[in-house]
């Protein structure tokens, strides 16, 4: 199983090491929101740290992605575990 | 297909989180009872992989990119509630850190890619696998396929009732490209299926999950 776990760590960063070439042009739902002229509607309603998968204090575009795509997938993990354990123990 | 804050109205983002809120109390409850240690971390590894995939967009037509959502393949190897959790857990980071979909659209964010696309979608491979019975490729093609087209309808719906288009042309206009994105959903799905598969007693063996 953990040699299972490791080989999907590969992927993952066989992935994000893509993603910084991935396509620029707007989602589907951001073309429908152009076609029907109600993309301007758009808010954010919080600052995010991490604008549009870019990191703001790396300047390079690439390593800004990359990295970006590094920190979300370890967050993810961490809290994805920390949540099971937590509601495991706790929750209901 | 993460809606920005500013896209829905009010009665709008109530009631999708009405319907999240009530899926994700049953989800996690469900979770609750069958989590053992051991899929803990595949859970971890399946949420990171699902989220490195949606950062990859990959251009369709005219000018517009998809990406996967990974909701399909979630459901098939963890289950439906699971699924779900993982799936949302997903969509609330990408939100908050990422500004990738609003924070009070969540509800419709994930009643649209966690509840339908993870979810219901999970139901309707199990219906699919027994009319296709070992065709576990095609089920799944056809599935993902589904669960994309059917995001995209119920989004329509939430944008259509905000009042940002109407819906006939709305429809047609989101689930025409997202039928195109679905395919790709369905062939990712599959490939990534077929290295399952072909670990599928290790990852039997460790989430009692039967593959």
């Amino acid at each position: 199983m953990k040699k299972m776990i490791i080989i999907f760590f590969i992927i993952i960063l066989m992935i994000l090491l893509i993603a910084p070439f991935a396509s620029t042009f707007p989602d589907g739902l951001e073309k429908v929101a152009e076609l029907f002229n109600f993309s301007d509607s758009s808010k954010n309603i919080i600052s995010p740290l991490i604008p549009d998968y870019s990191l703001p204090i790396i300047k390079n575009e690439l390593f800004s992605t990359f990295f970006a795509g590094i920190i979300g997938v370890i967050l993810i993990f961490l809290v994805i575990v920390l949540f099971s354990k937590i509601i495991k123990r706790y929750f209901f | 297909m993460h809606i920005p804050d500013g896209y829905l109205d009010t009665k709008t983002i109530l009631s999708t989180w009405f319907i999240s809120i009530s899926f994700l109390t049953i989800g996690i409850k469900r979770v609750k009872e069958k989590l053992k240690d051991k899929t803990i971390p595949l859970m971890g590894v399946l949420g990171a992989l699902i989220f490195a995939s949606q950062m990859v967009n990959f251009p369709i037509m005219y000018g517009t990119s998809g990406h996967f959502l990974g909701g399909v393949l979630l459901g098939i190897i963890l289950g439906p509630f699971a699924g779900l959790i993982i799936m949302t857990i997903v969509l609330i980071l990408q939100s908050l850190i990422f500004g990738d979909g609003g924070i009070l659209t969540l509800g419709a964010n994930i009643l649209n890619m966690g509840i339908i696309g993870t979810f219901l979608s999970t139901y309707i491979y199990y219906g699919l696998s027994k009319i296709f019975k070992n065709k576990i490729y095609l089920t799944a093609f056809i599935t993902s396929w589904i669960s994309v087209i059917l995001s995209s309808i119920f989004c329509s719906f939430e944008l259509s009732i905000s009042k940002m288009f109407p819906l006939s042309l709305g429809l047609i206009s989101m689930v025409g490209i997202h039928s195109i994105i679905g395919f790709f959903e369905g062939l990712i799905t599959s490939i990534i299926l077929v290295f399952i598969y072909k670990n599928k007693k290790e990852l039997s063996i460790f989430t009692g999950i039967n593959l």
